[in-house]
C-alpha cells in the first residue's frame, strides 16, 4: 500500500510517497531540514550565507556537491542556468523568504548586477570572486528531493515531490500530473526525475511592474520569455530542474525543438509537447 | 653359402622395416588434407566470435543504461501527485 506524507520545507510544500514502511518519512523530513540549513540564502546562519559573507569557505560535502553541480550546469547551458543570480534576485525584490516578500510595493527600476562571476572549487574550498554571491534556489530543491528519495528508498519504491521537483526510486510506475494550458495531463514515470519552472506563481510587483524569480543571467532581469511554465523529464530531479530553467529562458521557439521530454505552456495559452511526449 | 643366405635375410628384414616406417610416416602426415583443416578451424572460430558478439550486443541493448531515463508516456490514469511551479 502506498503511504503519503506532506510537510513544508525550503519555502515550499513537500510531498512524499512510499510503497513501504511510513516510518521512513521522518528520514525525508530530517534530510530536507538538514539541507535547508546548508543551502538557504534566507538563514543568516546557513552554510551558504557564511560563504556569501566570508567569500571563502571550507565547505561541507553537500554544499561542495551542489555548487559543483550548479557550475557544471552553468557551463552546460551556456550560462542560462547560473547560481550567481543572487544579487539580481535581491535587486528584483526577492530579498527574503518568498512567504515574506511584499506582493505589491512601490519600487524603483531594477538595478541589474552582473551575473556569471567567478566561483572556484578546489580541495574542498569554495571561493567567490569579488561581487559574486550564490543563490542555490534553482537547484537546491531538486538536489534535496534526490537525497531524500535515496533515504526513503530504503523502505520501498518511492517518489519525493519538492514543490514540483520530483525524484523517483525503485521499481514502480508513478502517474504524475502536469498542468497544461487547459487542464492536467498525466505522465507515467518509471525512473529519472521531473521538474517544473515557471513565472505563474513566484511573482510580485514593484512600482506596478510585475517581477518573478526566473532571472535571465544575461540581463540580470526577470526573464521576458514567452513561456509561462516548463516541465521537463530528465535523468534526475537536478538535471530536470536545470533543463526546465534553461528551456524557459530559451523561449518557446527554441524550447520546442528540444529532444528532452517536456511540456511547454506559453503565455498565449498554447501547450507544446516535446521529445518522447510528441 | 649359409652365410650368404643369412646376409640376404638381414637385408630383406632391414628393407621391410624401412618401408614400414616410411609408409607409417606418410600416412601419419595426412598429405591429402593439410591446409583446408586449418582454414576451416579459423572460419569456425570467427563464426563463434561473431555469434558471441551478437549475444553481448543483444544483452547490452536489453539492459537499460542507468543514465538514460525511461521515456515517459501520457496515460489516462488519475495523477498521484501534480507538479506545479514551485
Amino acid at each position: 500500500m502506498i503511504e503519503r506524507h506532506t510537510f513544508r520545507a525550503m519555502g515550499t510544500d513537500v510531498e512524499a510517497f512510499v510503497d513501504g514502511d511510513p516510518a521512513a518519512f521522518s528520514l525525508v523530513e530530517d534530510e530536507f531540514q538538514r539541507l535547508e540549513q546548508i543551502m538557504s540564502r534566507f538563514r543568516p546562519d546557513s552554510e551558504l550565507s557564511r560563504l556569501n559573507r566570508e567569500r571563502t569557505l571550507d565547505a561541507s560535502p553537500d554544499l561542495l556537491r551542489v555548487v559543483e553541480l550548479a557550475l557544471a550546469a552553468r557551463e552546460r547551458t551556456r550560462g542560462r542556468f547560473d547560481p550567481t543570480v543572487h544579487d539580481a534576485l535581491v535587486a528584483a525584490g526577492y530579498d527574503r523568504s518568498f512567504d515574506a516578500v511584499e506582493p505589491n510595493a512601490p519600487g524603483a527600476a531594477v538595478h541589474t548586477p552582473p551575473c556569471g562571476g567567478g566561483v572556484t572549487v578546489h580541495d574542498g574550498v569554495i571561493a567567490l570572486d569579488d561581487g559574486v554571491n550564490l543563490d542555490l534556489g534553482g537547484i537546491g530543491k531538486g538536489y534535496a528531493a534526490e537525497r531524500a528519495a535515496e533515504l526513503l528508498a530504503t523502505a520501498g519504491p518511492c517518489l519525493v515531490n519538492a514543490g514540483g521537483d520530483i525524484a523517483l526510486r525503485g521499481d514502480a510506475t508513478w502517474p504524475v500530473g502536469v498542468e497544461t494550458a487547459d487542464g492536467v495531463v498525466t505522465l507515467a514515470l518509471e525512473r529519472g526525475g521531473l521538474a517544473t519552472s515557471g513565472r505563474d506563481r513566484r511573482r510580485w510587483k514593484r512600482g506596478g511592474e510585475e517581477r518573478h524569480h526566473l532571472v535571465d543571467p544575461r540581463t540580470g532581469l526577470p526573464s521576458d520569455s514567452d513561456l509561462l511554465r516548463v516541465t521537463v523529464v530528465a535523468d534526475d530531479a537536478v538535471e530536470a530542474e536545470v533543463l526546465a530553467k534553461a528551456l524557459f529562458l530559451a523561449g518557446s521557439d527554441e524550447a520546442a525543438r528540444t529532444d528532452a521530454p517536456a511540456v511547454l505552456v506559453t503565455e498565449c495559452g498554447e501547450t507544446i509537447l516535446t521529445g518522447a511526449l510528441r | 653359402m649359409t652365410d650368404t643366405r643369412h646376409l640376404t635375410r638381414l637385408y630383406v628384414f632391414a628393407i621391410t622395416l624401412l618401408v614400414f616406417f616410411v609408409t607409417w610416416a606418410v600416412v601419419a602426415a595426412h598429405p591429402w588434407a593439410t591446409k583446408p583443416t586449418s582454414y576451416s578451424q579459423a572460419a569456425a572460430l570467427q563464426q563463434r566470435i561473431q555469434l558471441q558478439t551478437q549475444i553481448v550486443r543483444r544483452l547490452q541493448s536489453a539492459k537499460p543504461s542507468p543514465n538514460v531515463s525511461a521515456a515517459p508516456r501520457i496515460v489516462t490514469l488519475p495523477p498521484l501527485t501534480i507538479t506545479r511551479t514551485s
